[in-house]
């Protein structure tokens, strides 16, 4: 099944079988962000 | 870093060559204004799950972060889910916004409105407007079943374009897709960009339509690099249609894990009664078919010429974040004709 040109599953719509919330946004209190301005440590 | 890039961007969904770290060097090697690189890390437990790039420019005294983008290639987020790091990536740069501040996203996709959904979760009450259009031609299933389910006039136009083809001798496709071989990457031979750019300066759009996107002449010092890079990445793709030893027809693509992404195509004006376009466009997802590629994306199109060909309109947004509005009124990019047949009147059908 898809939507657009994305399958539910490459959205992370298929709920049921993924068992985890829209995004995964549930969990954004356990993600952090780094931030790198240099190309070389890229 | 690169293992961590690499691994992203295996798991993300309709990934392109775009988004590697090797187009990222070209890009900002070819950014003339020497933008700031803010690289996004999203971590999970631990985790690197998801990878968002933007870059930073100073107009006057105002701020733009937007995507890195040449043409109709833009670095989306990489990850499973490329939509979710709008969330912790908004939430980091929220603090840091203030009246100067404009994030300015042009040409995302927002399937489900989940690009939508992620950047009101941040808090941002923003709405996508209307940027450009591509299309992704499925690979799936067998060629005759793809053949049937064209439009009869496009399957009318190819089947009359064949045989007028015929009228200039012996015609052949050829498709060039390097492969590296057990010691060695793959040779490049710089006298393809060079055949490629001797039609391209001679493309029959061109001529009336300096500025359609895939085409533009800005482009083509970009694509002069991005040949060998993607050359020795075995990220290349180069189809050619030629009369005799003389090609008069290419499409560059970029490939990633079978999916095909249109990143630069032309045609020799002196053939214009033809549709070569259109016929090195059939022959390419014909030869596709057997290759088991997955997915050609064509580039900036319209939903009309999408359906001709069986393929899924995806249409782009540009999301405007901040106060000020956007500082730079950019157009979208200009959609490509596929079906070009000149007229004598100058009109293409």
């Amino acid at each position: 099944m898809t939507s657009g040109f994305f399958t539910l599953d490459e959205l992370g719509l298929n709920l049921q079988a993924s068992g985890r919330g829209v995004s995964g946004m549930e969990a954004l209190e356990e993600k952090s962000v780094l931030e790198i301005n240099d190309l070389a440590t890229l | 870093m690169r293992p961590v890039w690499e691994t992203l961007y295996r798991q993300t969904p309709r990934p392109a060559f775009c988004q590697t770290l090797d187009w990222l060097h070209l890009y900002l090697k070819h950014s003339g204004t020497r933008p700031t690189l803010r690289a996004f890390c999203v971590d999970e437990q631990g985790e690197t799950t998801g990878l968002t790039v933007l870059v930073e420019r100073w107009f006057d005294r105002r701020c733009e972060l937007s995507l890195p983008v040449i043409g109709n290639e833009t670095c989306l987020p990489l990850g499973a889910n490329p939509w979710g790091n709008w969330v912790p990536v908004g939430e980091h740069l929220r603090s840091e916004m203030t009246r100067r501040h404009v994030i300015d996203l042009r040409g995302l996709a927002d399937p489900e409105g989940m690009t939508t959904f992620s950047l009101h979760a941040v808090g941002w009450d923003v709405k996508p407007h209307p940027w450009s259009g591509s299309a992704a031609i499925s690979l799936k299933g067998t060629w005759e079943q793809y053949w049937s389910q064209l439009s009869p006039k496009l399957r009318t136009l190819i089947e009359q374009g064949e045989q007028q083809l015929t009228s200039l001798g012996q015609t052949n496709f050829v498709r060039i897709r390097p492969q590296r071989s057990e010691c060695s990457a793959p040779l490049y031979e710089p006298e393809l960009y060079d055949q490629c750019l001797k039609i391209s300066l001679n493309d029959e759009c061109q001529l009336s339509q300096s500025n359609s996107v895939l085409n533009d002449p800005n482009r083509h010092q970009f694509l002069r690099d991005l040949f060998p890079v993607a050359w020795r990445q075995e990220a290349a793709d180069l189809c050619l249609l030629m009369v005799g030893s003389q090609p008069i027809a290419f499409r560059f693509h970029t490939l990633a894990f079978g999916h095909l992404q249109t990143v630069w195509t032309a045609v020799d004006a002196e053939y214009h009664d033809l549709p070569l376009a259109t016929l090195l466009l059939f022959r390419t997802i014909k030869d596709s078919f057997q290759r088991h590629d997955q997915e050609l994306d064509l580039g900036p199109m319209t939903a009309d010429v999408a359906r001709d060909w069986n393929g899924q309109f995806v249409p782009l947004s540009r999301f405007v974040i901040g106060n000020g509005g956007p500082i730079l009124a950019a157009q979208p990019p200009e959609v490509d004709r596929l079906n070009r047949t000149k007229h004598g009147d100058g009109r293409y059908t």
